[in-house]
């Protein structure tokens, strides 16, 4: 199969945005309870355009991983399930930030 | 809230595909909170105006198909994936089209040949050929799905419509292995019958003497035709079906009138002894099947009615389906 530029540029944009996408949710979840599309609303005012396909099977990857707590909670016309950071996933979140942070500062100065 | 009939009809197969396809132990769950968020969606969506069908489209269109979605989710495992199953059940059923024709033509040639051990035999192969066969075929659909490139066999998910979700409350047309099946099986019924069914008889000793017995009475015989042109009707219709591929009301309607074909030549074969149909009564005088005939005849009266049953209950939902809208049982609150 033949690669062009733009599937190529199209296939490492996703691949850069899939790890960033982890620090997005779980840091809008980290003193607030979302539930899955008032988090995709959010995400998108900030400007991270983000699916229904990939946030909310995120969202479940990450309550697996017990880095994230659910609750229903009938809220308006109908039951929604709430999300927020669990003890664990605080902690994690915290670190990977350190972490993340110092990953960017390096890129940069490779980069730049 | 306020959803027309057409978009909750249309949400409900969705949420149903997409259900089916989901991991078992957390279907239940997965399902429950993504159609939370697809209604606080559709609901944003549409404002104070009335949720249309075609919103609902739109908007499941943006999602993706629900292959697409519960792959997300880390879809069921399965031998043959969603993609591949529409091929797999066309090949097997051309495969047990062909192995039935053989069987028939074998099962021929062991009564003619008088031998009573070969029809038994003739059954076994029959049932050995079909578990191999589609066991083969499993095996080398699993193959085929192992080691294709990652999504071949998967669907663009730019440009797949909700519209194509097959719809059960609906009228839905027979599957292209179902008319592929079905015109092969009509077209060796009609062969056999019309070509080989006087000539056919089996020879058995009573007593001393060895008789000549004919398996068909005189009325089946005489049915033959009737049959046959029924049979023809049939392949034609599936002929048309699958040129066009439409579901249109004058097929609808030819498929209607094919079943009451079906109940009317069901009803004949219950009419006069069964005997009249089979010569069990000759049977009975034979060494080999005099114990077992007054049982076969029962089995085949038995037969006869519950296929009768089957026929008139399908022959009903397809009436109620051709003039009735079906109605959504989805819950939306």
């Amino acid at each position: 199969m033949k690669h062009t530029t733009e599937s190529v540029l199209e296939r490492l944009l996703q691949e850069t945005r899939r790890g960033n996408l982890t620090i997005a949710v779980m840091s809008r979840l980290y003193d607030t309870d979302h539930y899955g599309y008032s988090l995709q609303k959010e995400l998108t005012e900030l400007g991270l355009d983000i699916n229904q396909d990939t946030l909310y099977p995120l969202l479940r990857r990450l309550e697996e991983q017990d880095l994230l707590e659910s609750k229903w909670i009938v809220d308006g016309s109908r039951p929604r399930r709430y999300y927020r950071l669990s003890a664990p996933g605080t902690q994690v979140f915290e670190q990977l930030l350190e972490q993340w942070n110092k990953l960017i500062q390096t890129i940069r100065s490779i980069v730049l | 809230m306020k959803y027309s009939e057409e978009a909750k009809l249309l949400l409900e197969q969705y949420l149903w595909e997409l259900e089916r396809r989901l991991p078992f132990s957390r279907r239940k769950d997965i399902l429950r909170e993504f159609k939370s968020n697809l209604l606080d969606l559709l609901e944003e969506r549409s404002g104070d105006t009335q949720i249309s069908e075609h919103t609902a489209a739109e908007v499941l269109q943006e999602i993706g198909s629900p292959e697409h979605i519960a792959k997300q989710y880390g879809e069921e495992k399965v031998l043959i994936s969603a993609p591949l199953f529409p091929i797999f059940k066309l090949v097997a059923s051309i495969v047990a089209s062909v192995l039935t024709v053989l069987f028939l033509a074998d099962l021929f040639i062991s009564i003619g040949s008088g031998a009573e051990t070969a029809i038994f035999e003739t059954f076994g192969t029959f049932i050995g050929s079909l578990t191999g066969a589609f066991g083969m075929l499993t095996a080398v659909f699993y193959l085929i799905q192992r080691f294709s490139p990652s999504g071949y066999f998967e669907q663009d998910q730019e440009h797949w419509d909700p519209e194509h979700l097959p719809k059960p409350e609906y009228s839905t047309p027979p599957g292209i292995a179902e008319s592929v099946f079905s015109i092969i099986f009509s077209a060796v019924l009609i062969i056999l019958l019309t070509q080989f069914s006087r000539g056919l008889e089996y020879s058995r000793t009573i007593g001393s003497a060895h008789i000549y017995i004919p398996p068909f009475g005189s009325r089946l015989i005489a049915l033959i035709p009737l049959l046959s042109a029924r049979w023809v009707l049939g392949i034609g219709f599936h002929i048309i079906l699958l040129i066009k591929r439409a579901w249109n009301e004058p097929l609808r309607i030819s498929d209607l009138s094919l079943s009451f074909a079906d109940i009317a030549i069901l009803i004949m074969f219950l009419q006069g002894s069964p005997d009249a149909y089979i010569r069990f009564d000759l049977m009975e005088q034979t060494e080999v099947f005099g114990s077992v005939a007054p049982i076969l005849r029962w089995i085949f009266t038995g037969i006869i009615i519950l296929i009768l049953v089957l026929t008139v209950l399908d022959t009903l939902k397809k009436i109620k389906r051709l003039f009735f809208k079906p109605v959504s049982r989805i819950d939306l609150s």
